[in-house]
C-alpha cells in the first residue's frame, strides 16, 4: 500500500520508520536541534543527560528513517535534517488534521452557545446548502 | 489552552486526535452525544451538512448520521456505543454505508477535566489493519473535497 502525497510515494516501511523516530521525545528534541542547522555528535550530546552512544543510537534511527543525513567530512561528519522527508510523511495526516480542525471549530462557536444559554441546548440551527 | 489539533499514529492501526476545548466536560459529552448537537458541528468539509442526525445515545444505543455534500454526494454512519459513561468516556463502533475501508473502527474517546473549564478529548480510533487505517485517514482528505481557508474563514463568521 502506497500513501501518495504530492507526486511523491512513501511505502509502507518508510512510513513506519518515520514514524517511529518521531515517537521518541529525545530524537524529536534532536530533529528539533538539527532544523536550526547542521551539528556534530558531540553538540547534539550536549544538551541531553545521556551517553554518547546513546545519542548516536538515536541518530542512528533518524537516519534509517532518512530524517536525517549525516556529511562526509572525515573528523566531522555533521548531521543534517532533510526536512523533505518529514515534510512528506506529516503531510499524509495534515488533510485529516484540517478534517478534524473544521469540525472542532465549529464546536468551540456551540460550545460557547451552550455555555451562554446555560443548561439548556439551542434550537438546531438551519444549515445554509 | 492549546486549541490546536493534535494528530498522531500510536501504532500502525491508529490515529489519535486530540484538542483541547474551552468548556466543561459535561457540555462537551453533550455535544458529542446529543444527535441535535452532534449535527451542528461534525459536517466535515465546507459544502458538506449533515441531514440526518437521530439515535440513542447510551451503552448499547444506536446512532445513525447522514451527510449531503456538493453535487449530490451522500454519505452515511451507523455508530454503535460500546461503553457510555458521562461525562467521561465513550467507546464507540462505527461503520459507514459505503465502507471507506475494510472492517469496522472502533474510537475510544475520553474526557479530562484537569484545569476545571478547560477539557481535553483524546479520540483513538482503532482500525483493523493498517491497510484501513490508512485508507480511512487518506480519503479523509482527498474525498474530491478540496478544503480551503476560505470556506473555513466564512462558516466561522457564519457562525460568529
Amino acid at each position: 500500500m502506497f500513501i501518495e502525497q504530492g507526486g511523491y510515494q512513501l511505502t509502507d516501511d518508510q512510513l513506519d520508520a518515520v514514524f517511529s523516530a518521531l515517537a521518541d521525545p529525545t530524537r524529536r528534541k534532536i530533529l528539533a536541534r538539527l532544523a536550526k542547522g547542521e551539528a556534530t555528535v558531540n553538540e547534539l550530546v550536549e544538551p541531553f543527560d545521556m551517553s554518547q552512544p546513546a545519542i548516536s543510537k538515536h541518530i542512528k534511527v533518524l537516519e534509517r528513517a532518512g530524517l536525517v543525513t549525516r556529511g562526509r567530512k572525515a573528523q566531522r561528519r555533521p548531521v543534517r535534517i532533510d526536512a523533505r522527508m518529514l515534510a512528506e510523511a506529516t503531510s499524509w495526516l495534515e488533510g485529516y488534521r484540517e478534517l478534524w480542525e473544521a469540525n472542532f471549530q465549529r464546536l468551540d462557536a456551540l460550545l460557547q452557545e451552550m455555555k451562554a444559554s446555560g443548561s439548556s441546548a439551542p434550537p438546531l440551527k438551519e444549515e445554509q446548502p | 489552552m492549546t486549541n490546536t489539533v493534535e494528530v498522531s499514529t500510536p501504532s500502525d492501526r491508529e490515529v489519535q486526535v486530540v484538542r483541547e476545548f474551552n468548556a466543561p466536560r459535561e457540555l462537551v459529552f453533550r455535544a458529542w452525544t446529543e444527535p441535535q448537537l452532534l449535527a451542528r458541528w461534525m459536517s466535515g468539509y465546507p459544502g458538506w451538512n449533515v441531514t440526518k442526525s437521530e439515535g440513542d445515545p447510551r451503552a448499547g444505543g444506536q446512532q445513525r448520521i447522514e451527510w449531503t455534500g456538493p453535487e449530490g454526494a451522500f454519505m452515511a454512519m451507523t455508530v454503535t456505543y460500546r461503553e457510555f459513561v458521562p461525562p467521561e468516556r465513550l467507546v464507540t463502533i462505527e461503520v459507514f454505508d459505503e465502507a471507506w475501508h475494510p472492517g469496522e473502527a472502533v474510537t475510544t474517546i475520553v474526557f479530562t477535566e484537569e484545569v476545571t473549564g478547560v477539557t481535553t478529548v483524546t479520540m483513538t480510533i482503532v482500525y483493523d489493519s493498517r491497510e484501513a487505517r490508512d485508507i480511512a485517514v487518506s480519503t479523509g482528505m482527498t474525498e474530491g473535497m478540496a478544503f480551503t481557508y476560505e470556506a473555513l474563514d466564512r462558516l466561522l463568521a457564519e457562525l460568529a
